[in-house]
């Protein structure tokens, strides 16, 4: 079931949800609330040979940093082709005891221009805290300029059903992984 | 419950940072928000156990695309 703005209001004010900064009342939509860009991205490097196998054992991301360079969200122009990492400005926190997820969608102010803003990977899962990481891409044909604090994404909240298993820790300690 | 990281560096994004775990089949990375960790260990939830393993729920999925980790238990703390 997903939350309408005004449920999303109301689990604000009751901390079931928390976004900092919490976006202004002009944020809110009929169900979903608008996140800003934040002003931090990250761009990875061409590399002509390089090929990576996430799938084999010992792969890491960390190895992989190298290969990013940090970009200033301010000003910058995404062009037509073009794949960056940015996050959102507000830091999202939603406890598992909250019984709610989320998903973090474009907007279509920017879609209609060619700007998608996640790449299959929408799920906010219960019990995440952290700036929401976008997976940016420019398939229109005009250069995007891009700028801080820029509405960009909306995260739409929906009800579990039931806490998830995590939110037991601890209460099954005795019971092993074959029961 | 807190796992005992390997080696914690500065992640990709604005508060973010990368752990690295050790898992009873070698080890893995996980990107978390940084109020996750402290003094390197990373908060972690317990599921079950079996034998001196422990299998726990990490903040988000590793970079291989886990998101419980069977761990030893002398690498985790109440």
């Amino acid at each position: 079931m997903i939350l309408t703005d005004r449920e999303i209001a109301i689990a604000l004010e009751t901390k079931q949800i928390s976004i900092t900064p919490q976006p202004p009342s002009g944020c809110f939509s009929p169900s979903s609330i608008d996140l800003s860009l934040g002003d931090k991205g990250r761009r990875w490097r061409k590399t002509p040979g390089m090929q990576i196998k996430p799938g084999s054992p010992g792969y890491n991301y960390n190895g992989l940093l190298h290969l990013q360079d940090n970009i200033d969200i301010s000003g910058h122009i995404l062009q037509p082709g073009d794949f960056i990492l940015a996050w959102t400005k507000e830091l999202i926190d939603i406890p598992e005891r909250s019984r709610l997820a989320a998903r973090v969608e474009g907007k279509s102010s920017i879609a209609r221009l060619g700007v998608g803003i996640h790449i299959t990977a929408p799920t906010i899962h219960s019990g995440f805290r952290g700036v929401i990481q976008l997976e940016m891409f420019n398939l229109g044909v005009l250069d995007i300029v891009l700028s801080p604090g820029m509405r960009i994404c909306q995260l739409i909240f929906e009800q579990t059903l039931g806490t998830p298993e995590k939110g037991y820790s601890g209460i099954f300690r005795d019971q092993s992984a074959n029961e | 419950m807190k796992l005992l990281c390997k080696q914690v560096v500065k992640g990709p994004g604005p508060g973010e940072v990368i752990v690295d775990l050790p898992t009873s089949s070698g080890t893995e990375d996980v990107i978390v928000d940084d109020s996750f960790v402290t003094d390197m260990y990373l908060h972690v939830w317990e599921i079950c156990s079996q034998g001196d393993k422990i299998l726990v729920e990490l903040p988000r999925e590793t970079s291989a695309g886990n998101w419980k980790i069977w761990v030893s238990r002398d690498s985790v703390a109440a």
